[in-house]
């Protein structure tokens, strides 16, 4: 399920991978772990570390709006890093154990492919770490109306 | 603590994975085709070769072949000599990896003193016949009642592949009944269901010395080292008359053969890392018991056709067949997807093969298109017709009573392979060396 999740997801926006010889490796192993990666690694954690570990159980000051911009901001970066890193692991990975390699033709199209990908996976750290900051805002005593007093 | 996430990826697979397992890896089925070579391995050594007979003619005209060698002279043995002794030390080395030991036996034919047909004899019995001569030859030997015999033996061992080393001379009683050999042998054949056998014939020549004795019943006529043909026969279980082939009778590989219901399973895959892919698909590759799976992730059409390209690794098969691999004579069953072979090319040709040493263990290349998106996943077939060899009609003759002249020929060869062509005509698996499946399919 979160394989064709994150794969129609990442698709939508990216297109099939390039070149079509790594199609495999990345719907089946790149987008998913990559996907879960974000979603929860990222975005969950990272929500519940601004919120429950930064302004419940240690109380400081980093609770306006502007904190949680540059948590946004960090979390997009560390999310695009990773896409980028674990990408460029597993094709490398596929490629030798295969024992071949991206053919002359289309290493441009490989390396905009991943450029791309790393952009989309900061994209959706940030919306993941949004919609997760929604959900755990109520738990926080000091953050509970950042960034928005709504729906409280 | 994040960032340690990002920098060793690896980990964050590990961690959600575990929850998810939904980080394949790409050692998964995240991988892409290739390493194809375990496919057909696992194919084949699925069937066991649990025990081999060896049946070797003793009939007088053999005797030419079995000549006593003068080491002071600087004799080195006949090529049947030579070649006979390597494969009989073969297969006795093979002993200990059978269920049985190989059995030996000589042929000869029926007299009306002695009905005895198979004469048993040892691994010892047999290599000195060979090397040092037969000793009361027999007076002559009849094929069919030599290939019923092998087929009775090893049908009461199932795994039992029958080698039959004779000079395959099959002179009825009756001058007249030989445009009737074709059917003696099917006859003889009969005994067995098509699907169940397979039939491989290796011929080759050797220098002569002694009586030659015509098929055509005309007098026997001294030779001194002219070449004749003999043949090694090869009877059994489709799969495992393949594993001989490819393995104990490796020697033999360069010589004249034909092949009849073999199942051969060359290695194959459907590369994916070509430099300029038509269209777009991917494959997940073939296992012993699958086949690979193409993937058309964008529907071909008319006018954006995609093609595949299937790589053949034919080095295990016999070079007679290899050299007739060509976009004539291989043929796609495409299974209503439209699929047509366009090309088929050498591992010279495949330009790709510069830029991917994986390609290197390929020997020929064949060019699919699909110009419709498959309905289902049907699955097609690649498959090489078998045709009958040409040498088979070079070393036939009508007429042997003037061998000498003649030069190495054998009486009515061409109706005896006939005769075995007949028995698997009917039989759809032995009208191709090989049928490799793909399947193919299409994302909505």
């Amino acid at each position: 399920m979160f394989q064709q999740l994150f794969t129609s997801l990442y698709e939508a926006f990216l297109g099939l991978p390039e070149p079509a010889m790594l199609t495999n490796a990345f719907e089946n192993s790149i987008f998913p772990g990559v996907g879960l990666a974000t979603l929860f690694g990222i975005g969950l954690l990272g929500a519940l570390f601004f919120y429950l570990v930064l302004n419940r159980l240690m109380t400081t000051p980093l609770y306006q709006t502007k904190h949680w911009l540059l948590f946004l901001l960090l979390f997009a970066v560390v999310a695009g890093g990773l896409a980028w890193f674990q990408a460029r692991e597993v094709v490398y990975q596929v490629l030798s154990d295969k024992g071949v390699v991206i053919p002359a033709g289309s290493e441009s199209a490989y390396s905009r492919y991943v450029l791309g990908f790393a952009f989309v996976n900061a994209l959706f750290g940030a919306v993941f770490f949004v919609l997760w900051s929604f959900v755990v805002k109520g738990l926080s005593p000091n953050a509970k109306v950042t960034p928005v007093r709504w729906p409280n | 603590m994040l960032f340690t996430l990002a920098s060793r990826n690896t980990l964050s697979c590990l961690a959600i994975g575990a929850l998810f397992s939904a980080c394949s890896g790409p050692k998964g089925e995240g991988s892409v085709a290739g390493s194809p070579t375990k496919e057909s391995a696992a194919n084949v050594a699925a069937a066991k070769v649990s025990q081999i007979n060896v049946f070797v003619d003793m009939s007088g005209g053999m005797r030419g072949f079995m000549h006593a060698n003068d080491p002071g002279r600087n004799e080195t043995g006949s090529e049947f000599q030579r070649t006979v002794m390597d494969l009989l030390s073969d297969v006795n080395r093979l002993a200990p990896k059978l269920t049985a030991p190989p059995a030996y036996y000589f042929f000869k034919e029926k007299e009306p003193t002695n009905p005895q047909v198979l004469v048993p004899s040892t691994y010892a019995g047999m290599t000195g016949a060979v090397s040092g001569g037969l000793k009361n030859a027999a007076r002559g030997s009849e094929l069919p009642q030599m290939l019923s015999e092998a087929l009775t033996l090893q049908a009461k061992k199932p795994g039992t592949v029958s080698i039959l080393i004779s000079d395959f001379i099959f002179a009825p009683q009756n001058v007249k009944d030989t445009w009737r050999i074709k059917t003696f042998i099917k006859d003889a054949l009969n005994a067995v269901e098509p699907a169940k056998l397979a039939v491989s014939v290796f011929a080759n020549t050797s220098e002569f010395r002694g009586n030659f004795y015509p098929g055509n019943r005309t007098g026997k006529q001294p030779l001194n080292g002219e070449q004749l043909p003999y043949y090694i026969w090869v009877l059994g279980d489709p799969a495992l008359v393949g594993q001989v082939d490819g393995g104990l009778l490796r020697r033999l590989a360069a010589q004249p053969q034909a092949h009849y219901n073999v199942a051969f399973a060359p290695p194959y895959a459907v590369p994916d890392f070509l430099t300029d892919p038509v269209g777009n698909w991917t494959v997940a590759e073939g296992t012993g018991a699958t086949a690979p799976v193409v993937t058309f992730t964008k529907k071909p059409t008319l006018g954006k056709p995609a093609e595949i390209v299937v790589a053949l690794d034919l080095n295990q098969l016999p070079a007679s067949i290899v050299g007739q691999v060509s976009a004539n004579t291989l043929r796609l069953a495409e299974a209503g997807t439209g699929a047509t072979l366009t090309q088929v090319f050498p591992l010279a040709q495949m330009p790709d093969a510069r830029q991917q040493p994986a390609l290197k263990k390929y020997t020929h290349f064949a060019r699919l298109r699909f110009v419709q998106a498959p309905a289902g996943a049907p699955t097609l077939h690649l498959e090489l017709a078998r045709t009958e060899p040409a040498w088979v009609a070079a070393y036939s003759t009508a007429s042997d009573s003037g061998i000498k002249k003649q030069g190495p020929k054998t009486y009515y060869l061409k109706e005896v392979m006939a005769g075995v062509a007949d028995y698997f005509a009917d039989e759809p698996s032995a009208q191709r060396v090989f049928s490799l499946p793909v399947r193919v399919t299409a994302r909505d």
